[in-house]
C-alpha cells in the first residue's frame, strides 16, 4: 500500500516543553488513522506538525522529517500554503468563519483564484454533499454559518477544507462538544471520504477509534508507544501500555 | 465554645466586612456619579441659563465660536487623516507580522508615548513656528497644528487599534491558514474585514482625542508671528485672544462663551464616544 504521510524521527518542543519525542509513523494512502492517547500525549501537536500549523505558535521547535508523498515538507524551498491545502487540519472546535454558508465554504476556493460564482456553487453543492449537508442548508446558504448547530458546524467545518481539494485530512478530536447522534452523523462522513482521502483523527474513544479506524496510533507523554491495524492493536496490544490504555486500567 | 460556634461567629464577622466593604464600594460609586452630573450641571448654568433670558444665542458666539468650532474640527480632522493609515499600518505590523518579543517591545512603547502630556507637543509647536519665524517659509500654521496632532494622537491610535486587532479569535487566523492562506490572504480576508469595525471605531476614538489637545492649538496660534496666522487658522485667533487677554472673566457674556464651547464639546465627544462604543459592539469585542 503506497505511503501518503511518512514521519521519521519527528520531535516537537515548545520552548522547553517536549511535545512529541522522536515519533516514526506511517500513514497508508487512502486509510483512516485514529491517535489514541490521554490528555498531553502529543495528538495535537502530531496533526499539528503534519501540515505545518505548528509552525504559527511561538517559540517551536519541530526536528525531524515528515514526508508527503515521498517529499520532505520541512524542506527550505517548499511551500507551506500548498503544504496546509494538501494537507487539511479541522481543528478541534469548529470555527466557522463570521461569514454566510457559502461564504465559508467559498473561503479557500476564492483564496486559491476560483472566482466565478456558478464555479464556487458547484464547489460548495459538491463540497456539502460529502458531508451530508447538502440536503439540510441547499436552501439555507445565505444563513450565517455560526447559527448552526455544533454537529451541522464541525460537518461544515470538514467542508470548508474538502473544497480546497486535499489529499488528506486531519481532524482533531473528532467528537469534541458533539452529542451522540452528531458524532454518528460525523463518523458516517468519515467512512464516506476514507478512500478519497488519506484521513488522520485524534479521538478519546476507543469504541469511535474501532468503528472508523483501519490504523491506531497510541501516544503517551509524547512518545508513539505502538503502530498498527486497529484490529491488532484492540486485540492483541503488544505494550502492556497500551493494553492498559484501551482497556481503561489507564487514562 | 464549640467549633461550631467558633465557624458561626467567623462567618458573622465575614459577613459584617463583607457588608461594609460593599456600602464603601456603592458610596464611591455614587460619589464619582454626584461629582459627574454637578460637572456637567455646572456648565450647562454657566453656558446656557443666562441665554434664556436672553432668548437667543450671543452674537459674540457666532461671532468668535461658530467659525472657530469649524476650523478647529476641520484641523482635527487633517490630524486624523494624517494618522490613521500610519497607526493601522503599524498596528497591523506589531499585531500580527513583529515577532513576538518585538510586538511586546512596540506595544510597551506604544503605551508609554500615550501618556506624552499635551504641554510636551505644545512646546515642539512653539519650537517649530519659531524657526518657521525666522527663516520666513515651510508649511502652514494650520498644517503645523494638524501634523503635530497626528504625531500626537498616533500612539493613543495604535493602541485602541492593537486593542481591536487583539479581539480577533487566534482561532479564526488558524482557520484561514489551514485552508492554505497565505499571511497576506489572511489578513486580507479574515483579520481586516474583522477589524473593520473597531478600526472605525478608533478613529472615531482618535478624533474625539485630537478635539481635546486643544490646548496645542491654541499655545501655538498665541506664539505665531501674525504674518503666518491667514491660512485655515485665522478663525482661531480670537478665541485664543479670549483666552491670552483674560477677558473672559466671571459673568461676561465671553465668559458664557466660553462655557458654551465646552458643552458643545463635551456633547460631540460623549457622541463620538457612543458610536464608537456601538461600533466596538458590531465587532463582537465586548
Amino acid at each position: 500500500m503506497a505511503i501518503k504521510l511518512d514521519v521519521r524521527g519527528l520531535s516537537v518542543h515548545y520552548g522547553t516543553l517536549r511535545a512529541l519525542d522522536h515519533v516514526n509513523l506511517t500513514i497508508p494512502t487512502g486509510s483512516a488513522t485514529a491517535l489514541i492517547g490521554p490528555t498531553g500525549a502529543g495528538k495535537s501537536s502530531l496533526l499539528r506538525a503534519l501540515c505545518r500549523m505548528n509552525e504559527l505558535w511561538e517559540g517551536v521547535t519541530t526536528l525531524g522529517q515528515v514526508l508527503l508523498d515521498d517529499e520532505n515538507i520541512y524542506s527550505r524551498h517548499i511551500d507551506v500554503s500548498h503544504i496546509r491545502r494538501r494537507v487539511s487540519l479541522i481543528p478541534r472546535r469548529p470555527v466557522p468563519f463570521p461569514l454566510s454558508v457559502f461564504d465559508n465554504i467559498a473561503y479557500g476556493p476564492r483564496i486559491h483564484g476560483v472566482k466565478g460564482r456558478t464555479e464556487l456553487a458547484n464547489i460548495i453543492k459538491k463540497s456539502l454533499e460529502k458531508v451530508g449537508l447538502w440536503k439540510e442548508l441547499k436552501d439555507r446558504l445565505e444563513q450565517r454559518a455560526i447559527d448552526l448547530s455544533p454537529g451541522q458546524k464541525q460537518r461544515l467545518c470538514v467542508a470548508r477544507a474538502l473544497a480546497v481539494e486535499p489529499e488528506a485530512l486531519l481532524i482533531d478530536d473528532l467528537a469534541s462538544g458533539l452529542d451522540s447522534a452528531a458524532t454518528a452523523r460525523m463518523e458516517d462522513v468519515l467512512l464516506n471520504l476514507k478512500g478519497d482521502y488519506t484521513i488522520v483523527f485524534a479521538t478519546h474513544t476507543m469504541q469511535q477509534a474501532g468503528r472508523v479506524s483501519d490504523h491506531v496510533a497510541y501516544l503517551s507523554e509524547g512518545a508513539l508507544i505502538e503502530h498498527g491495524d486497529t484490529a491488532d492493536v484492540f486485540s492483541r496490544p503488544k505494550d502492556h501500555r497500551t493494553e492498559d490504555y484501551i482497556t481503561g486500567r489507564f487514562s | 465554645m464549640t467549633s461550631f460556634e467558633l465557624d458561626s461567629k467567623c462567618g458573622r464577622d465575614t459577613a459584617v466586612v463583607e457588608r461594609n466593604v460593599e456600602r464603601f464600594l456603592f458610596l464611591s460609586t455614587f460619589l464619582t456619579a454626584v461629582v459627574a452630573v454637578a460637572f456637567l450641571g455646572l456648565f450647562f448654568k454657566e453656558a446656557f441659563v443666562p441665554f434664556l433670558f436672553v432668548g437667543s444665542l450671543n452674537a459674540l458666539f457666532k461671532l468668535y465660536m461658530l467659525p472657530w468650532i469649524f476650523a478647529w474640527l476641520a484641523i482635527s480632522f487633517k490630524a486624523l487623516i494624517i494618522a490613521f493609515p500610519f497607526a493601522l499600518f503599524s498596528a497591523l505590523y506589531i499585531s500580527e507580522i513583529a515577532p513576538e518579543r518585538l510586538s511586546k517591545v512596540f506595544r510597551f512603547l506604544f503605551r508609554l508615548f500615550e501618556a506624552t502630556p499635551t504641554v510636551i507637543v505644545a512646546g515642539i509647536g512653539v519650537a517649530l513656528v519659531a524657526v518657521r519665524g525666522r527663516v520666513g517659509a515651510g508649511p502652514t500654521l494650520a498644517g503645523v497644528i494638524a501634523v503635530l496632532l497626528a504625531v500626537s494622537v498616533y500612539p493613543a491610535l495604535v493602541c485602541y487599534l492593537l486593542d481591536r486587532f487583539t479581539v480577533v479569535p487566534k482561532s479564526f487566523k488558524m482557520a484561514s491558514y489551514a485552508l492554505g492562506a497565505s499571511r497576506w490572504q489572511t489578513i486580507k480576508s479574515t483579520i481586516l474585514p474583522l477589524v473593520s469595525p473597531g478600526a472605525a471605531a478608533a478613529a472615531l476614538m482618535g478624533f474625539r482625542r485630537i478635539l481635546g489637545e486643544i490646548i496645542v492649538a491654541l499655545v501655538v496660534i498665541q506664539t505665531a508671528d501674525s504674518r503666518f496666522l491667514q491660512e485655515g487658522i485665522s478663525q482661531m485667533v480670537p478665541l485664543s485672544m479670549v483666552f491670552g487677554s483674560e477677558s473672559a472673566v466671571s459673568g461676561t457674556i465671553l465668559y458664557h462663551d466660553v462655557f458654551i464651547l465646552g458643552f458643545l464639546m463635551l456633547l460631540l465627544s460623549y457622541l463620538l464616544n457612543h458610536f464608537a462604543q456601538r461600533l466596538i459592539r458590531a465587532q463582537g469585542g465586548e
